[in-house]
């Protein structure tokens, strides 16, 4: 028991580690090496779960997690990112830095936040998936790059599934898993026609 | 005939189409999608008059029946104005077939998300709902086609994970997921009712949420744009009804009756100053979807209330279908703005009679159908304990707002005006959909007033 909330508290704060690089990052390429790693190791957490509390759906899920969004979509951008040089290297136009201080700031927000949810959740191991989806929103609502976005689209995609697994380890969470990849590779699949035919998507607001 | 034998007859109908659509020939996955869309809707009809049942399955109470039947006439609405108006598409971004795939899948995700009896898979469905229609919406080659779809997969995937947040909670407090013979979540679970409002409103529409919804309704074929708006947002809406049922809690009831009441008065206000008559016609669904979000809210006080929301989603199905597919028709001959689309009148009156009927029936004018769903929802509002006469006045004015923007517009469309020459070249099968889509709104007021006043059970 010890060491088995031992290794979930030490994969949880990488995990976050990974968030804050994530948010930080103007660099694409580095940007995808580390949802890479912060999927990886949420594969990591699921498995390490799923073999504690018996639910073997977290078992396959979690080689499901590494496959995917470890390995296969993370791929299918690099190789994207190399053919299209305007992404090579920066972001073209990037609000990185301040997103490290308004990450920060969330991130303080949401231990906030989560203490007032104690009291119906009694655990604190849902603390640091709480705070990473709040990351991955502002992710989403502060970069303009479409590859940046799908990122923190990620990233909320990572940290609902290591709540679920944290709060509710059931099977239905090996179906969630599997449409929020089928979703990840829709929107991937969107980014590349886009840059086949017009060139890379760069949204100047995410409103109407 | 068993019930659930005709659930299972609604699903597989258009589950075997969308795998006859992967053959190449488009035309095989068109017939097949009209014939499963036709059969659903007479089963989807057989079944609204029977009783309720649930199964491990499937939950089928009077609403998930009135559900079935919404999803239903969209989807025939949608399938038949798809084949008439195939050739006027643009060069396609997927396959021509694979149209009537997504089509057909994008049914079988409603009608799974609103009979199911878990409130996880009513998330997963919605959530499979989202996929299908973002492809459904860059079906045609455009580059404004593929930022509507990336801003309805990014904001309502974000908006859903909020509710999916909610759903995981609520099973960690009750054990399961299910929302059928449930109590009230004990204190606290306020968290799980306000997280499911913002996740399940983002899908819905509801203000400050509703930023993909003109986008996506705007640049979608316009048989994809009539379902989004007819069937897609009262479906997410009643997903969520359901775990507003279990959260039952009155502040949840105070802040669900607000975001509705400030939808309303947004799109209202929106409305009034569109120029493209395709996100004109989506503000008006936002503000149809704000009247029925201080529906659900009034279950709290009264359950009659729900029936009042059914009646506006029916009749709203109705009425803003015919006016999309029209939308689109018009759309498809370069008249896209609502300035200059003018004389409808003259150059197709069938076309004028669906614009007005429509409109005046989706903003409420008496007599017709939605009249009967708004004024309802009024008279509950007006009974409520605390600051009823505020509420009130504030959805009055919102609903006003969209009365008067949206029949401004269809009138300066509809009627002529001096020199007036506008060449429409428009063929039966062009305006066959809507119209029809209108008689049948009038023959459902027709029933509504049957009901009301001989009181038919159903």
């Amino acid at each position: 028991m010890i060491y088995y909330n031992a290794i979930i508290d030490f994969l949880g704060v990488l995990i976050l580690i990974f968030g804050f690089a994530i948010i930080a990052e103007n660099f694409i390429r580095t940007l995808i090496r580390h949802l890479q790693w912060q999927s990886s190791l949420l594969a990591l957490l699921i498995l390490a779960v799923g073999i504690y509390k018996g639910v073997y759906e977290l078992v396959i899920l979690s080689v499901l997690t590494v496959l995917f969004r470890g390995w296969l979509i993370p791929e299918i951008l690099l190789k994207d990112v190399k053919k299209e040089g305007i992404w090579e290297h920066r972001e073209i136009s990037t609000s990185a830095r301040h997103s490290l201080v308004i990450g920060i700031i969330v991130v303080i927000s949401g231990f906030i936040l989560y203490a007032g949810l104690y009291p119906l959740l009694h655990t604190w191991k849902a603390a640091i998936p709480f705070v990473l989806i709040l990351l991955g929103l502002t992710i989403i609502i502060l970069r303009k790059n479409a590859i940046a976005q799908i990122s923190g689209y990620i990233v909320e995609e990572n940290a609902l599934l290591y709540i679920g697994v944290v709060l509710a380890p059931m099977g239905f969470l090996l179906e969630v898993g599997i449409l929020l990849d089928i979703i990840g590779a829709v929107l991937l699949a969107v980014i590349l026609g886009s840059e086949k035919e017009y060139g890379p998507l760069e949204l100047e607001e995410l409103s109407g | 005939m068993d019930a659930v034998w005709v659930v299972y007859g609604i699903l597989a109908f258009p589950g075997v189409a969308s795998l006859i659509s992967l053959s190449k020939q488009w035309k095989l996955g068109a017939a097949s999608t009209l014939f499963a869309s036709f059969i659903s809707l007479i089963l989807s009809l057989y079944l609204f008059f029977q009783g309720n049942f649930s199964t491990s399955w499937f939950y089928v109470d009077f609403v998930s029946r009135a559900m079935l039947l919404v999803i239903s006439t969209t989807f025939i609405m949608g399938s038949f104005h798809a084949y008439f108006c195939m050739d006027k598409m643009k060069e396609f971004f997927l396959k021509p077939n694979y149209y009537w795939l997504l089509l057909n899948l994008f049914a079988l995700t409603m009608y799974l998300a609103v009979t199911t009896p878990s409130l996880g898979y009513g998330w997963m469905w919605l959530e499979a709902s989202t996929v299908v229609s973002a492809a459904l919406i860059i079906v045609e080659r455009g580059k404004s086609h593929i930022e509507s779809a990336w801003r309805y997969i990014i904001i309502a995937s974000t908006g859903l994970g909020m509710a999916l947040l909610a759903i995981i909670i609520y099973g960690r407090v009750s054990g399961n997921l299910l929302w059928i013979h449930q109590s009230e979540l004990a204190t606290g679970a306020l968290l799980v009712g306000v997280l499911g409002l913002l996740g399940f409103g983002t899908k819905v529409g509801l203000f400050p949420m509703h930023t993909w919804l003109p986008d996506a309704h705007g640049t979608a074929p316009s048989p994809v744009s009539a379902m989004l708006s007819g069937a897609l947002l009262p479906s997410a809406l009643i997903v969520f009804y359901r775990l507003y049922g279990i959260v039952w809690s009155e502040t949840l009831f105070t802040i669900t009756l607000v975001f509705g009441i400030l939808t309303v008065i947004v799109a209202g206000t929106m409305i009034i100053s569109q120029k493209k008559f395709k996100r004109l016609l989506a503000y008006s669904s936002m503000d149809v979807m704000g009247i029925a979000t201080v529906g659900i809210a009034l279950t709290y006080y009264s359950s009659y209330a729900i029936i009042y929301v059914l009646i506006v989603f029916g009749i709203h199905a109705l009425a803003k279908s015919s006016l999309f597919l029209m939308a689109g028709t018009l759309k498809r001959r370069g008249l896209e703005d609502v300035d200059k689309i003018r004389s409808l009148i003259r150059k197709s009156p069938a076309m004028a009679f669906t614009a007005v009927v429509s409109a005046l029936t989706v903003t409420g004018a008496p007599p017709f159908g939605m009249f009967i769903g708004e004024i309802g929802i009024l008279s509950v509002l007006a009974k409520i304990p605390h600051l009823s006469w505020l509420a009130f006045s504030f959805l009055l004015l919102g609903i006003l707002l969209s009365f008067l923007g949206l029949n401004y517009w269809i009138l300066k469309m509809v009627f002529p005006e001096e020199d007036e020459d506008l060449s429409l070249n428009l063929k039966a099968k062009d305006v066959s959909v809507p119209l029809l889509g209108s008689f049948f709104m009038l023959g459902l007021t027709v029933l509504i007033y049957s009901w009301l006043i001989w009181g038919w059970s159903l």
